[in-house]
């Protein structure tokens, strides 16, 4: 199930500290694993975790492999988390969509 | 359902609106501005019945289905009202003949930077397991409310 590989991709750490990289820009492999103290093949390992989740997506252009956040990727994830609201709490969110678009009065 | 059970659970739920405290009042007080937010209908539910008598001892009820299920019905009285301040009432809430819950909400309004801060708390106590897949409902119908604000807006 898509959702299972996002939130087993979203449970690590280093996983997230590389989509929030990667939300500014793409970047290339090397530049990816710059920041974190590990070997090139376990942050290989992490991006095909990410990748698998289709949280991201890479190309090689000659030597130098890119990854980018893919579009609307966590979408899905934030869909769910959105629903697993209580009634009250969806109420109050309409009390407040609604406070803050009347005119005054 | 077989068997008998009661679940008691307490939350709190605190917001921050950058309105004035008599603003947010109203939305409580005045029964057309409440129905706004309170029993909003939407592609999910249609709404069959919306009572409101703000003051103490006075009850507020509505009632509405989901795709023409069986009407949910919300049942309360006011106990306490204290103008711009707080507002308690005891609720009941009814899908179809089944009563699946009673619980007791306390809505405190002070002013916040300006704006106002709401703290509601509910103490409640859900019956024989009905509550579950039914306020999956609400939430999925909320959502949705959610998604069409955030289109207008």
């Amino acid at each position: 199930m898509t959702l299972d590989r996002m939130f087993h991709a979203l449970s690590d750490g280093t996983r997230r500290a590389m989509i929030e990289r990667l939300v500014r820009n793409p970047a290339s492999v090397s530049d990816l694993a710059r920041p974190f103290e590990m070997s090139l093949p376990a942050v290989v390992q992490h991006l095909a975790v990410l990748e698998a989740a289709g949280l991201v997506t890479s190309q090689k252009i000659g030597r130098v492999r890119t990854v980018q956040l893919a579009p609307e990727a966590l979408t899905a994830a934030g869909t769910w988390i959105g629903q697993q609201r209580i009634p009250a709490e969806r109420q109050l969110d309409r009390l407040g969509d609604l406070l803050s678009t009347t005119p005054e009065r | 359902m077989t068997g008998r059970s009661q679940a008691h659970h307490d939350f709190t739920l605190e917001r921050t609106f950058t309105v004035p405290v008599e603003k947010v009042w109203a939305a409580f007080a005045d029964k057309e501005t409440k129905r706004l937010w309170f029993a909003a209908e939407n592609e999910e539910l249609s709404m069959t019945a919306y009572e409101e008598d703000f003051r103490v001892g006075g009850h507020g009820m509505n009632e509405g289905s989901f795709h023409g299920g069986p009407p949910h019905r919300f049942h309360c009285t006011y106990t306490d009202i204290v103008d711009l301040e707080r507002i308690i009432y005891t609720y009941d809430m009814w899908i179809g003949d089944t009563h699946i819950s009673t619980s007791i909400t306390t809505i405190v309004f002070e002013p916040a930077d300006g704006g106002t801060r709401l703290t509601l708390t509910e103490q409640g106590v859900h019956l024989d397991g009905y509550d579950n897949g039914e306020q999956r409902e609400l939430g999925t119908a909320g959502l949705l409310d959610d998604l069409g604000a955030t289109l207008v807006a």
